[in-house]
């Protein structure tokens, strides 16, 4: 195939992908622009890619100044890293059981399992939220925290990759001497680094996006994640202040870019199960 | 080192039943080969004697003690499977030594980041790599110990595979076809080296393997497995000259014993194929019709006329040190393949008219079922009339 000859088709095809790709990034793009711009520059009615008058120390230490972004920042970190260690410290056992073990009711188990990747977390927040009433751990890192640790699609997408490894791997651990535990740790997560780093991202993203659950289970600003922050950074302080708030939303979307790149060979190696063998 | 004893091996997954009844005594310091078609049940009589898998009936002993229910690891075997299972995250040299961390460490010592505070860990590893160099040394590995798995060869894989098996010096090795991944040039230098490693060794070696060759290159006896049940166990000669079992016979052996249809026991206890008669006695009632074996070295060329079996080169193969004439003989299944040294039958062209003979003794008599018909070798002469 030579990539030189562009046919009609190959012309469309990539029309239709950049139309697709412009409607997904522009509000992002747009996100940033106006974290550049003065309040002037903002609410014009002619569409301004470029900011004649940069405010970007302006926009950046007021979002700073208005609210304790770092704060924010922080409790981001500690609650997806925290959710994430802990999905790995069950979802790993959990996985190798179901891939590896034979066991009475395994297949009932795994059933249940993929029955609980689709319960959405909406329609149990009511009664996880009483739970947690009468336990008294509302308005703790631990009510962030909890109610994610076990993720059904963790362990299913652990136990699919555990699938591919090959038993005489296990078998070979077991002559060797190492306890099932041992092999989890010492053989299976190794072999499984890719497929953990792709289901670290998705839980990671997914928790540090995460609007609706810590609206419900914290009260207190200190313990406010990043998008609950900079939700409340609105509704008390900016009101129509767009420029620090757009500044905001970028700070707090920033490490998640980072980090995305930084695991960006890993993740995609992580989804097409190029794991081993 | 030690010595095994079966008794009543069953195994059931579910409904179907993979070994039904097999019972085995293995001497100390003996090389044992379990050898049969694949789906038999090789692998799995060699997973239960490992402790991977549970029997559903019978015992296994290891050295005089019942080792039912207890843990692989606990009972000091060691175990090359065929797709060599090395970590591969770790290099050759942590590869080898994994199993004697495991025996001699201490879970901290294993596991903690400090663990080099904690008293005797940095002994114990300079004697674990004394002993893992020492195994890289016997198996040429010395300049490969930093690679991982994925940078070796199939057949330097395989070396870390059993160099991962000796070095902890275990009371037998367990081996499941560790030479089926390799060509055929490796596999055959392998078999020697495999051979040459029991001999230093001393130690037991039960070898499981598909190929009739492997078992009869290496072994000290050879078990034949079918549809789960070992149907001989003998030393190589034994099971190559004295098959019970048409299944045997036509296992063991290359190229393959020819078997043909159509002979009959007479009156006097003799067997009549087509005109011929071959005068030995069977112990078998007159009138049973019985298939004949005979190997492909054991034909000789006679006059066509009046040979017993006769039929025409249909086709020669020549392999240098040996000539391999396939004969087609009316009524019969297959060609009769028969075997010549070097420079052997070179006047013969295809399509000649070709008569064979043979032996009584070289005779090999089977049943409608498969059994094995004894000879009482008197007689030795081939009449025909
Ligand atoms: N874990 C298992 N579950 C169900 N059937 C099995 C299992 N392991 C082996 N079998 C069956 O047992 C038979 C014998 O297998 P195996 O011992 O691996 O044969 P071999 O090693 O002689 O080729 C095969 O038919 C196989 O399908
Ligand atoms: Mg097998």
């Amino acid at each position: 195939m030579n990539a030189r000859i562009c046919s009609p088709w190959e012309i469309l095809r990539h029309a239709v992908l950049l139309t697709v790709a412009a409607i997904v990034l522009l509000p992002f793009i747009w996100m940033i622009v106006t974290s550049l711009k003065p309040q002037s520059e903002i609410f014009l009615s002619e569409i301004r890619w470029w900011p004649e008058q940069l405010h970007v120390v302006e926009n950046y230490t007021k979002a700073f100044e208005r609210a304790p972004l770092v704060r924010y920042l922080l409790n981001g970190v500690i609650v997806t890293v925290l959710i994430f260690a802990l999905q790995a410290l069950i979802a790993l056992p959990a996985a190798y059981a179901l891939a590896k073990l034979r066991f009475w009711g395994r297949d009932a188990v795994f059933a249940m399992v993929l029955f609980c990747i689709l319960i959405p977390a909406q329609a149990i927040a009511v009664p996880v939220f009483l739970l947690f009433h009468h336990a008294g751990i509302l308005d703790t890192y631990a009510a962030l925290i909890v109610p994610f640790t076990i993720s059904a699609f963790g362990i299913f997408l652990m136990r699919q990759f555990f699938l591919t490894v090959p038993d005489d791997l296990v078998d070979a651990a077991r002559m060797d001497g190492i306890s099932e535990f041992g092999i989890v740790w010492r053989v299976m997560l190794p072999t499984a680094i890719p497929a953990l780093t792709a289901f670290g991202v998705f839980s990671i993203v997914a928790h540090w996006n995460d609007y609706f659950w810590p609206l419900i289970a914290v009260n207190s600003q200190e313990l406010f994640t990043p998008p609950v922050g900079v939700a409340t950074f609105r509704n008390e302080e900016a009101g129509t202040d767009y420029g620090p708030l757009m500044a905001a939303a970028t700070v707090i979307i920033a490490p998640l870019i980072i980090a995305f790149l930084l695991a960006q060979r890993r993740f995609i190696e992580g989804i097409t199960f190029s794991g081993m063998k | 080192m030690a010595q095994f004893q079966l008794s009543g091996v069953r195994k059931s997954f579910d409904r179907t039943h993979v070994l039904k009844g097999i019972d085995l005594h293995i001497a100390e310091g003996e090389f044992i080969s379990l050898v049969g078609p694949s789906g038999c049940g090789k692998s799995t009589l060699l997973r239960i004697i490992a402790g991977l898998e549970d029997q559903s009936e019978g015992s296994v002993r290891i050295g005089g003690d019942v080792v039912d229910g207890v843990r692989p690891a606990d009972r000091n075997l060691a175990m090359v499977f065929q797709s060599y299972a090395l970590y591969p995250h770790l290099t050759v040299y942590n590869n080898i030594a994994v199993p004697l961390r495991m025996r001699r460490l201490s879970t901290l010592q294993r596991a903690a980041v400090l663990r080099w505070l904690i008293p005797g860990t940095r002994e114990t590893e300079d004697r674990i790599r004394s002993d893992v160099e020492d195994v890289a040394k016997l198996l040429g590995l010395k300049d490969l110990l930093q690679r991982k798995p994925a940078q070796l060869s199939g057949g330097q894989r395989q070396r870390v595979a059993v160099g991962r098996a000796i070095v902890r010096e275990p009371r037998a090795f367990l081996l499941d076809e560790p030479l089926s991944n390799l060509d055929a040039k490796l596999r055959v230098h392998m078999r020697t080296e495999i051979a040459q490693l029991h001999r230093r060794l001393g130690a037991t070696f039960i070898y499981v393997t598909h190929d009739q060759a492997e078992a009869m290159t290496m072994s000290d006896r050879i078990a034949v497995m079918m549809d789960g049940n070992i149907i001989q166990i003998g030393s190589p000669d034994d099971v190559y000259d004295d098959p019970q079992d048409l299944r045997v016979a036509e296992f063991i052996g290359s190229p393959k014993i020819n078997i043909l249809d159509g002979g009959v026991i007479d009156e006097a206890r003799g067997l009549v194929f087509g005109s011929s008669r071959f005068a030995a006695t069977f112990l078998e009632r007159p009138g049973t019709s019985v298939r004949i074996g005979v190997r492909p070295e054991a034909l000789r060329l006679a006059n066509a006329e009046n040979a017993p079996f006769s039929g025409r080169l249909a086709h020669k193969e020549n392999l240098g040190a040996e000539v391999l004439l396939h004969v087609e003989i009316p009524d019969q299944r297959a060609a009769v393949i028969v075997r010549f040294d070097h420079g052997g039958a070179r006047e013969i062209s295809i399509g000649d008219a070709v008569g064979l003979t043979c032996s009584p003794e070289d005779l090999r008599i089977f049943g409608a079922s498969g059994e094995r018909i004894k000879a009482e070798v008197e007689a030795r002469k081939v009449a025909h009339g």
